[in-house]
């Protein structure tokens, strides 16, 4: 278990990159840190780690405070957002060099590091330094050297980044089954939604140093906690529409839509429907956001249509065939069971039904 | 130009590149032929020759120089030449050794960040900065029977006379003085080494000892080999700190550079350039065994860095 109390880190230059963070990780879980390049992510991460000391709050591994524990004792392995290999030992003993820290006999460690090189398909390149290997490689390489033994905890920073979109997901299948085999808690940095949602148990999104969200992948995507995290989290990013309340009614970008309870007549709201859930109509309708087609995107199966409705613009996905003509008038219509509706900057509840 | 125009034209257009290469170079090739092969053929030249007045076989007197096979090199197998050779390859062997270690520690030292750091820096450089004559002549002060040196450690030795003194007086010196240098050439090598390889080693656990022994010490090798190479060629070919600190004709220091100065100011030109040939091909073959043995290792590392710097 990972558990981060009040977790403050001030780099000597003043920027806070990670403010007050309080955050539980249970044991064994897949927890991904998901957030904007610059949010404090890798920090996190090294402060995890014990690389980098907290100015203020305190971490716990396994029960204990480690917050002053180097780190060679905190039993945690790490892969570093640009590899850290070292260059004068080949791929074998780059896997094989934490066992070797913690003295266990040649034999075993290279029988070990041979195994963990065939899983992430090293076996051809053994006995190659980093230097004659490709990014992905040296990627791979990494993510063998961290998995070799078995630690604790894993801290992986975007361990899968450098990889093509084929081996990218054949390795998140292999990190997946890897990490439900050994059972060891993991955090994952990453800024690509799509693999936070796919492997992760729990996400947590960050911006600027703070937890914006924190959640299973269903909430996060289904109930997004505010309109950052909603805009941050999906293949297309969601719709978000300022309104007013009028009675019980929404007036959203010229629609009119029933208002959930709880709202007082008069506030501002933020209207958010992802394009997925958002259909044509090439007729006029009242609970449609009126506009002219101005843009479609092929998105293989299904097409993604922006409509220009006055000053902002709208997205919908269209299925294959029912694309209206640039330059048309059409109508998108939320499926308002779907739609969330913010006040100020956060969820309002209860969600439409 | 596109790609595929350029692999076409590739080994036609390689040729030219490699003549033109070797007219650009040409003038420089001349240059040395000029002041380096030049000197060191007649150097070896001369050392077949002797020169001065002798009677010949009739009891004439002849002058000018004439054909004297390996005459001047008999002086090879005497003792002069043979303690010579063997003062050049300790004061090599020794001082090499102790500024290696010194080098690395003073590099370590000024590779860790810390105020001052700068200073330190600068300060450690002074005495490779400050010409041999001058540190020879400071030394010697130090090492006067009622100087500092004898001072500190509450002793009555002749440090400047000749003895085992005297050698290691020399040795004192001459790491002092370019210990700078191997530390210098190799804190080059350690700003290189990314720092996060330092890191990954730390969450490993690895300890202090390790890290040096494993990370550290084979990262900067091939920095540390171009040290020692420049300073044993250095060391081997050693002149002027013997000469003053303790000073010429000193048997316990005589260096062979100080052998053949000695042949040279009597005009022993023949013998002179006997021994140059031999200090010449003695640090020749050095040079070859290390980068034989250590050399081809060295440039592979170099190569495999730089693709993964980059
Ligand atoms: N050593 C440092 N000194 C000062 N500021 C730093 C240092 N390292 C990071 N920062 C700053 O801290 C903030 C968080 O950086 P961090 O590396 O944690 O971001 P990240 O979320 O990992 O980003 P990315 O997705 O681009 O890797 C950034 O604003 C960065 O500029
Ligand atoms: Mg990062």
């Amino acid at each position: 278990m990972i558990s981060l109390h009040g977790l403050t880190k001030v780099y000597p230059g003043g920027v806070c990159a990670v403010d007050e963070l309080d955050l539980e990780i249970a044991d064994g879980e897949f927890f991904a840190l998901l957030g904007p390049s610059g949010c404090g992510k890798t920090t996190l991460l090294r402060t995890i780690a014990g690389l980098e000391t907290p100015t203020s709050g305190t971490v716990g591994i396994g029960g204990a405070d480690v917050t002053t524990t180097p780190p060679g004792r905190r039993d945690v392995a790490m892969v570093f957002q640009d590899y850290a290999l070292f260059p004068h030992m080949d791929v074998t003993d780059n896997i094989a060099y934490p066992l070797r820290v913690k003295k266990t006999p040649k034999t075993e460690r290279h029988a070990k590091a041979a195994a963990t090189a065939a899983r992430l398909s090293l076996s051809d390149m053994l006995t190659r330094r980093p230097g004659q290997l490709s990014g992905g490689q040296q990627q791979r390489v990494a993510l063998a050297r961290a998995i070799a033994c078995h630690p604790k905890v894993f801290l992986f920073d975007e361990p899968l980044s450098n990889l093509d979109a084929r081996l990218r997901l054949e390795a998140r299948t292999f990190l997946k089954r890897l990490q439900r085999e050994l059972a060891v808690t993991t955090v994952f940095v990453t800024h690509d939604q799509g693999e936070a949602l796919a492997l992760a148990d729990r996400i947590a999104v960050m911006s600027g140093g703070r937890l914006m969200q924190v959640g299973t992948p269903t909430e996060i995507f289904q109930r997004p906690a505010t309109p950052f995290v909603a805009s941050f989290i999906g293949a297309t990013p969601m719709n978000l529409l300022p309104g007013d309340v009028r009675g019980d009614v929404l007036h959203v970008a010229g629609a009119a839509l029933p208002a959930p309870p709880g709202l007082t007549d008069g506030d501002h709201i933020t209207y958010g429907v992802r394009p997925e859930y958002t259909d044509l109509s090439a007729s006029p309708r009242d609970d449609a956001f009126p506009g002219t087609v101005a843009v479609m995107e092929n998105l293989g199966t299904a097409n993604l249509v922006t409509i220009e409705a006055g000053d902002t613009l709208i997205q919908a996905v269209v299925p294959e065939g029912d694309e209206p003509a640039l330059g048309t008038a059409a109508w998108a219509v939320p499926r308002q069971a779907r739609a969330l509706v913010y006040t100020g900057d956060r969820l309002h509840a209860p969600i439409p039904a | 130009m596109s790609g595929a125009a350029n692999r076409r034209r590739g080994p036609r257009e390689r040729a030219g590149q490699s003549r033109l290469a070797a007219l650009m170079l040409s003038p420089t090739l001349v240059v040395l032929a000029l002041v380096v092969l030049y000197p060191l053929l007649s150097a070896v030249r001369e050392s077949f020759y002797t020169s001065g007045e002798t009677l010949d076989a009739d009891g004439f007197v002849v002058e000018g120089e004439r054909f004297a096979g390996l005459a001047n090199y008999s002086g090879v197998l005497g003792e002069r030449f043979v303690n010579a050779l063997a003062n050049t390859t300790l004061f090599t062997v020794a001082t090499v050794s102790i500024e290696v270690v010194l080098g690395v520690l003073m590099a370590l030292v000024m590779h860790r960040a810390f105020r001052g750091r700068g200073f330190l820096r600068a300060s450690i450089l002074i005495p490779w900065a400050v010409p041999t004559a001058v540190s020879g002549l400071m030394w010697r002060w130090i090492f006067q029977a009622d100087g500092v040196a004898n001072t500190i450690i509450g002793q009555q030795i002749l440090w400047t006379t000749e003895g085992v003194q005297a050698k290691i007086a020399v040795i004192v010196a001459d790491t002092w003085k370019t210990a700078p240098f191997v530390g210098l050439l190799v804190l080059a090598g350690l700003q290189i080494i990314a720092g996060e390889v330092y890191e990954a080693a730390r969450v490993d656990g690895a300890s202090a000892w390790q890290t040096f022994w494993r990370i550290t010490l084979p990262l900067v090798r091939p920095a540390l080999l171009v040290a020692v190479l420049f300073r044993m060629m250095d060391a081997l070919r050693v002149f002027d700190l013997p000469y003053v600190l303790i000073g010429p004709r000193k048997h316990s220091v005589e260096t062979l550079s100080a052998l053949i100065w000695d042949e040279a100011t009597r005009v022993h030109y023949g013998p002179a350039s006997a021994y140059g040939t031999m200090l010449f091909l003695y640090i020749a073959l050095i040079a070859f065994v290390f980068v034989k043995l250590l050399g081809a290792d060295l440039l592979a590392d170099v190569r495999t860095r730089r693709r993964v710097a980059s």
